[in-house]
């Protein structure tokens, strides 16, 4: 059963946000923030509103100086007195064409006076360092307050310090380690684009946003409009990975329309895309962690310090953090646990949700100082996971009695496996096998809408409010209805409707799309079995509406092999082994995708993605310089389904899209220290790195 | 981008009456200009389009190998002859790019690319002599993994991306322009304090094609970070005659090391085949080596490539 988007998008068919032509439309270009952090002494447009087809050159003293956000609102429109970072929004130009607007873009002259700038969260976070912001705790949705210190965007802090370190003062044995990560782009290939008309005060936009519903209320904030005024129009999105779910450029694009009273567009370079949007944050996380002689673990304190850049707006989270990095111990018993993890301001550019927030980093850090645990107490690295993995019934170590603990039959299934089928090793190469494992939870309850529709011939067309995002979600959601009505899946179409057509959704993200969709279309296809099929169908949920929030998890194991060249240092990952926790799948092939989507973003993470950040400013201007991987560069992809897990709705299902990239770091990261003897802490691991680590230990 | 202008010509007399117009740029495949124009590192006022020139001929003979200049990579790399007569010229190109760029880009073009440092295609107006002469240089106290051990300047420290280049190096291959025949070797220049200039070819003057004498058997090693569209830390072309575990002729050349392709200048004859003897033998060509802090790996690095690329069976497709 082939996708719903195949065909459009292999053929050149499909149409993105970029390519939206409205009559009368002019175009938009941007121009940013040369300085890390300084005030704006002048803004000189002359030259640039000289060129032809110019139709208005913009500064902050134009547009709405309202902030906006996701959950904390600090990002202005355009930066008005001073900016925070190299390719801060700090004019703009309107032209009828792209061209002249980029050419007059370039002509805007913008004199600074430099202030001293923080480009790391230490220095932020630091004794009488510069200040970000002033008064950061005075934005509404603000997670922080003036006690909490300098430069935070937000600390969260779980569990009891001095128990851990009671625990951790019995164990028999402790690590002590630090573990960081690099700056890394979502890496998806539509740049981020934006098409907004305001006439007679109606809002329209064709915006690059996954969360159309929750966009138009932070617009509403924003702009002091009525929501009801504002209507997002569908799109089809290319590529995602965490990184589209931001209003980005849309209050601007807002605005514009409103002041040059026409339509505008902006598409941005990708250059900007990877050096002024929305990109992962990089983390440097203090573990200590201790077991007893039998291997269990007594007690484990994770500190995470991560760098927000200039602004939190592009976080959702209430508490302006990444639940990843809460969330770091979940897989086994930890019977004292302290997590705090601190998000700092600094003059680098914002960052923003990437595929499992916080979960890679924070696991990279935790598996891989398991496996030094078991290094230190002479155990097994899988030996000591089976002997803290919790069984069905007891609690996690937050507490949590789940419906199943199937973290052990998982772990087996990815060893067993791994293990009836070796790699081979090319010759004078060092082998390693690495281990990591993970656990998910569900998503919050599902809160979506839908309605059916009669279509002809006996069709049924199905409304959704959420854009394919390139997962495969609407084939998802054709194959789902299908199967609930036992109708063919041809006689059903989904289309995406707008912002007026259905009353709520909180967005595709956080794995809620298969839930929260599986549920709300067996309660549609429950009332349309009842209604006839005659009547179109509505369904809300609502927050609290439904039962489909389980305590249930999803566990994925990993086992890397790798290949170390002891001459050059060269890591090649020869195989990743992802065995999932899996209750029923829809529609095997786009399960699939998402494993092996998982644990190719993994390995970029773990050995390729840099975005070379220096001087708070990022060097990987394209996606030559930004490596992710190519398809030369695959490991060897297999998985093992652990099937039979208790999922949730009438379809029984479990998240699968942000698991398989979130253990393949450490994974590869043991493996690789299990071939060499050498420890890579800091990701990624280049083959320099690993280089030296050899050097360095053959000397000693 | 800005206007340009372009003109398509129809013969090598017509190329060169544009070429020579001021402001004129040659362009072939345009996998490297295009970028340069989007990225307004270069800006040309004329194009000139020389791809339909008959330059694209793929010749061996008893007298060696003779590539037009705009054969296109992916159509040397594919030749039998040049597989089996000279492999670090086909492992070099396969090695190059990725498929797609390697469809269209030519033997000229390429020896013609420009630098990948950082800096130099920074998006943001940054010190680089190198695009802006007398601007300054970012590298040398910014990242600087990348850039040269060899042949630099405090003007310039960039190493020069092609693979082919090295691979003709190592080969001994000669240039032929529409001005002279030149040794591949002295193609590049050095940048000095003027880094801008990349090669020894005057403003109009153009490739015509490469020749390549016979060769003994040759081989490519790249060292790379990702398995395609990468260019090399390091990469070493060898060419070598042995006899009984002993070297009687070597060539080599490194890439990745330089601002150009950097000869190996020691004498190998007589040296056996052995990794000890092979690195005692090399170890002179590395006493001039100059590297930065973050590039001093590569000084180790070079040296274990050209150790592999002699000691690997010659012929044997380049393996990163």
């Amino acid at each position: 059963m082939s996708r719903l988007d195949a065909w459009a998008k292999a053929s050149g068919e499909a149409r993105y946000v970029a390519d939206m032509v409205l009559p009368g439309m002019l175009h938009v270009a941007l121009v940013r923030s040369a300085v890390q952090h300084g005030r704006v002494r002048r803004v000189d447009s002359e030259q640039a509103r000289a060129v032809e087809g110019v139709v208005g050159v913009f500064t902050a003293d134009d547009v709405n100086r309202n902030t906006y956000g996701r959950s904390v609102r600090d990002i202005p429109i355009l930066a008005g007195e001073k900016v925070r970072f190299v390719g801060e929004r700090v004019a703009v130009v309107v032209a009828e064409s792209r061209r002249a607007a980029e050419a007059a873009a370039a002509l805007v002259e913008v004199e600074y006076d430099d202030l001293p700038a923080v480009t790391s969260a230490e220095e932020a976070i630091a004794q009488g360092a510069p200040l970000v912001h002033d008064a950061p705790w005075e934005y509404a949705g603000a997670a922080i307050s003036q006690e909490d210190g300098h430069n935070l965007q937000s600390r969260v802090t779980e569990g009891s310090l001095t128990e851990v370190e009671a625990a951790l003062g019995g164990a028999e044995h402790v690590v002590d380690r630090t573990y960081s990560t690099s700056s890394g782009h979502q890496g998806y290939l539509e740049p981020q684009a934006c098409v907004a008309s305001v006439e007679d005060g109606r809002v329209r936009l064709w915006v690059t946003n996954k969360s159309p519903y929750r966009l138009r209320t932070q617009l509403a904030d924003c702009l002091g409009l009525d929501p009801a005024s504002i209507e997002i129009e569908p799109v089809l999105l290319g590529g995602d990975f965490g990184g589209k779910g931001s209003p980005m450029d849309a209050p601007l694009c807002v605005e514009l329309s409103r002041l040059v009273g026409r339509p505008v567009k902006l598409v941005l370079r990708y250059v900007e895309d990877l050096t002024a949007t929305n990109p992962r944050h990089p983390a440097r996380i203090h573990v200590r962690v201790g077991c007893d002689r039998e291997g269990r673990l007594t007690g484990m304190a994770l500190r995470a310090l991560l760098n927000g850049g200039a602004y939190g707006g592009f976080k959702p989270l209430a508490d302006v953090n990444l639940h990843g990095i809460e969330d770091c111990a979940m897989a086994y018993r930890v019977p004292a646990l302290f997590v705090e993890s601190t998000i700092a301001y600094t003059n680098t550019v914002p960052r923003g949700h990437m595929r499992s927030p916080g979960a890679p980093q924070a696991i990279f850090a935790v598996e891989s100082a398991l496996d030094e645990l078991a290094a230190e107490a002479g155990l097994d690295p899988v030996d000591l996971r089976r002997r803290n993995l919790p069984r069905t019934g007891e609690p996690s170590s937050h507490g949590t009695t789940w419906l199943e603990a199937r973290g052990l039959e998982t772990l087996e299934a990815a060893v067993k496996h791994a293990r009836t089928e070796q790699p081979e090793v090319p010759p004078g190469w060092r082998h390693g096998e690495g281990v990591a494992v993970y656990v998910r939870g569900l998503p919050g309850p599902p809160v979506t809408s839908v309605r059916l529709v009669p279509a002809p011939e006996g069709r049924v067309r199905v409304e959704v409010p959420i854009p394919e995002t390139g997962t495969g979600s609407h084939t998802m959601v054709r194959n789902r209805l299908a199967a609930e009505l036992g109708i063919d899946p041809e006689q059903v179409e989904v289309v995406q409707v707008s912002t007026e057509e259905l009353p709520i959704d909180p967005g595709v993200g956080g794995s809620r799309v298969t839930v929260g969709m599986s549920e709300a279309l067996g309660r549609a296809a429950e009332a349309w079995r009842r209604g006839g099929g005659d009547e179109p169908v509505a369904v809300e949920l609502r927050p609290g509406d439904s039962a489909a929030s389980a305590p249930v998890v999803c566990y994925c194991a990993q086992v890397a092999q790798v290949a170390v060249d002891p001459v050059t240092g060269q890591v090649k990952v020869l195989e990743v082994l992802s065995s999932v926790d899996v209750g029923d799948i829809i529609n095997p092939a786009a399960h699939q995708m998402q494993i092996d989507g998982g644990a190719v973003m993994g390995y970029g993470f773990a050995c390729l993605e840099d975005l070379f950040e220096e001087d708070g400013q990022f060097w990987a201007a394209n996606l030559g310089e930004f490596k992710i991987p190519s398809t030369n560069d695959l490991p060897r992809l297999r998985t093992v389904l652990v099937e039979g897990g208790q999922g949730v709705t009438s379809a029984n299902v479990k998240p699968v899209g942000e698991l398989a990239n979130v253990p393949t770091a450490a994974a590869i990261a043991n493996a690789v220290a299990a071939a060499t003897g050498c420890r890579i802490r800091d990701l990624p691991i280049t083959s320099e790195k690993v280089f030296w680590a050899i050097e360095e230990e053959s000397a000693r | 981008m800005r206007d340009v202008g372009y003109l398509r010509v129809g013969d090598t007399a017509e190329a060169l009456t544009a070429a020579a117009r001021p402001g004129a740029r040659l362009i072939a495949g345009g996998t490297e200009l295009v970028n340069l124009l989007k990225e307004r590192i270069e800006q040309p006022d004329l194009l000139v389009d020389i791809s339909r020139l008959p330059l694209t001929d793929i010749t061996v003979g008893p007298d060696g190998l003779h590539l037009g200049a705009l054969a296109r990579m992916s159509d040397v790399a594919a030749h039998p002859e040049v597989r089996s007569g000279y492999p670090a010229i086909a492992q070099a190109l396969e090695l190059s790019a990725s498929p797609q760029l390697r469809n269209m880009a030519t033997m000229g073009g390429n020896l013609m690319q420009r630098t990948r440092c950082p800096y130099f295609r920074a998006d943001h107006d940054l010190p680089c002599n190198k695009r802006r002469p007398g601007s300054g240089c970012s590298a040398i106290d910014g990242d600087h993994r990348a850039a040269a051990i060899f042949g630099a300047s405090e003007s310039c420290v960039a190493t020069h991306p092609s693979d082919l280049a090295v691979a003709l190096v190592a080969l001994d291959a000669q240039v032929r322009t529409t001005a002279r025949t030149l040794p591949a070797r002295d193609l590049h220049r050095l940048p000095g304090d003027q880094p801008h200039r990349d090669t020894v070819l005057d403003h109009g003057e153009m490739i015509l094609g490469i020749d390549v004498p016979v060769s003994p058997p040759s081989a490519y090693l790249k060292v790379r970070e990702r398995g395609s569209y990468e260019f090399a830390l390091v990469s070493v072309a060898v060419a070598a005659e042995t006899s009984g575990g002993v070297i009687r002729t070597a060539r080599a050349a490194l890439g990745g090391v330089a601002p150009k392709p950097w000869p190996l200048d020691v004498d190998l004859a007589g040296v056996p085949l052995r990794r000890d003897e092979l690195r005692a033998a090399i170890a002179p060509a590395f006493a001039a080596a100059r590297p930065l802090p973050g590039s001093e790996f590569k000084i180790e690095l070079a040296q274990r490539a050209v150790v592999r690329a002699l000691t690997k069976p010659i012929g044997l497709m380049g393996e990163t």
